[in-house]
């Protein structure tokens, strides 16, 4: 988040966001409202839309196969992936022998 | 934790241009993995050979959406040593690597995906081969 956007997000206390509630619902229309109580965000109130695109996306991640994710890795490289090669040396073996 | 352990070999074939069908099959039915921190090294290594940070964030993307990323811990070391010393005097050398991996799923009682099941087999994991 930038520090611009930061500034926007207003922090409410909670007795504040109880006392002005209607006003903690109209700004979370454009941003997250975050609620603290004692110095520490205990919820954050945003817009139905915010939310619903929210899970929307969780869901999409969720729905993600392992052949998706290479899929996308194979568009972006373009070629097959050189890994380094594991090595059979066990010295104490060959002292021995 | 009940997701399988996958060997880097696997994830490696899904890297490549046209996968081996088996695994193909095996990934588009697969959302969720353990992998081992020395695959993870090595896929952080192959991906790094290109110097393109679109790899970088797609590994750090992937290992975030879909992976458990188990430590080679101090029990896991242990019985990894002990298992290449057994297998060195049978003159069956394998890489250290191999048997961190071995170790990691035994310790976690995972089943490990690998190509290598004759190798790796019969060594207290119960092992699967997606190739086809």
């Amino acid at each position: 988040m930038s520090p611009s956007s930061r500034r926007r997000v207003r922090r409410w206390s909670v007795a504040e966001a109880r006392a002005k509630l209607p006003e903690v619902f109209a700004a979370a229309v454009h941003e997250p409202q975050a609620i603290f109580r004692h110095r520490e965000p205990a919820a954050i109130v945003v817009a139905p839309r915010t939310f619903v695109a929210l899970e929307a996306s969780r869901a999409a991640r969720e729905r993600e196969t392992l052949a998706d994710a290479f899929a996308t890795l194979r568009r972006l490289s373009g070629g097959p992936l050189a890994l380094p090669r594991r090595r059979n040396a066990l010295g104490l073996d060959r002292r021995r022998t | 934790m009940t997701s399988p352990l996958v060997d880097t070999r696997v994830l490696a074939e899904l890297a490549a241009p046209h996968p081996n069908a088996g695994v193909a099959t095996w990934a588009a039915k697969t959302h969720r993995i353990a992998l081992s921190v020395v695959t993870l090294e090595e896929l952080a290594a192959g991906l790094a050979r290109r110097s393109s940070p679109a790899l970088a964030g797609w590994l750090d993307g992937f290992v975030a959406r879909h992976c458990d990323v188990l430590d080679v811990t101090a029990p896991i070391a242990r019985l990894a040593g002990t298992l290449r010393g057994q297998l060195a005097a049978r003159r069956r050398t394998r890489p250290q690597a191999d048997l961190l991996v071995v170790a990691t799923a035994a310790h976690h009682g995972l089943v490990l995906v690998t190509r290598k099941v004759r190798e790796l087999g019969g060594l207290g994991v119960s092992v699967l081969n997606p190739f086809s």
